[in-house]
């Protein structure tokens, strides 16, 4: 199974990017994907900055702006055959008081991976899936950054890097 | 329209609420309770179809111009970007 970044999403739905036929072949052959809430949270922060598109949709649905979004969003998913999945609400016990888990992992994976927070966060999400059974064995991106911790995925989350090129 | 059973199962806590409810007046029993507190739900996605239409629509717009109808140009320029501000 595999974790879809947001990166190699919106370069599937560039068609200014070179790579973008590539990162929908990637996107349609790969079986078992899986996203988690932070790639629905950073493909609705696109989504909602794009004005002109969504206005447009909008109207061509019949939708408000806000609902066009998750329509988009749950267009995605279908087209691409993603599988969202939350993970369970807990929170973590920390000197400081609770954290959301996510976060807490984050935290604590930060020193050794010094990765900037939104990928640490893509991180963390892994590893807390992967901690609720979840198979995920690849992370496919487009965000170079991963591919510069490649080495400490492997060895902390028992993940490998796909970059897409 | 005809009434059915169903059966439900719930936790302590959230049967505990419905019999305050029903205790209080505001309904007359757990099963009128539920019905009313259902109807009320479902007011609140009452939204999810006209999604799921709209979904569907974006698949036949993908049809027709036989191509993905989101375009988000240049768009992982600003998401890295916006990762790097963080």
């Amino acid at each position: 199974m595999s974790y879809i970044d947001t990166s190699i999403i919106v370069v599937a739905l560039d068609p200014t990017d070179p790579r973008r036929q590539h990162a929908i072949a990637i996107l349609e052959k790969e079986e078992h994907k899986i996203i988690s809430e932070l790639v629905l949270a950073e493909l609705a922060s696109v989504l909602s900055r794009r004005e002109e598109l969504i206005s447009d949709l909008a109207s061509k649905l019949g939708l408000s702006k806000e609902l066009t979004i998750i329509a988009i969003l749950l267009y995605i998913l279908k087209r691409f055959n993603l599988r969202y999945r939350a993970p369970t609400v807990r929170a973590k016990a920390l000197p400081f008081g609770k954290m959301y888990t996510p976060i807490a992992i984050a935290t604590e994976l930060s020193t050794t991976l010094k990765l900037k927070t939104l990928d640490l966060l893509h991180v963390a999400y892994v590893k807390l899936l992967k901690e609720e059974n979840e198979p995920i064995h690849t992370l496919i991106t487009a965000d170079k950054d991963f591919k510069s911790v490649e080495k400490e995925l492997r060895d902390i989350v028992g993940i490998e890097v796909s970059l897409i090129k | 329209m005809g009434s059915q059973v169903v059966p439900i199962r719930l936790d302590r806590e959230l049967l505990e609420f419905i019999d305050m409810l029903v205790k209080l007046g505001i309904f007359n029993s757990r099963s009128e309770a539920l019905r009313e507190l259902i109807k009320a739900g479902i007011e609140e996605f009452k939204w999810v179809p006209k999604v799921i239409e709209a979904v569907e629509k974006l698949f036949e717009i993908e049809r027709k111009e036989k191509s993905i109808p989101i375009r988000l140009e240049g768009a992982l320029k600003d998401l890295l970007k916006e990762r790097g501000r963080f």
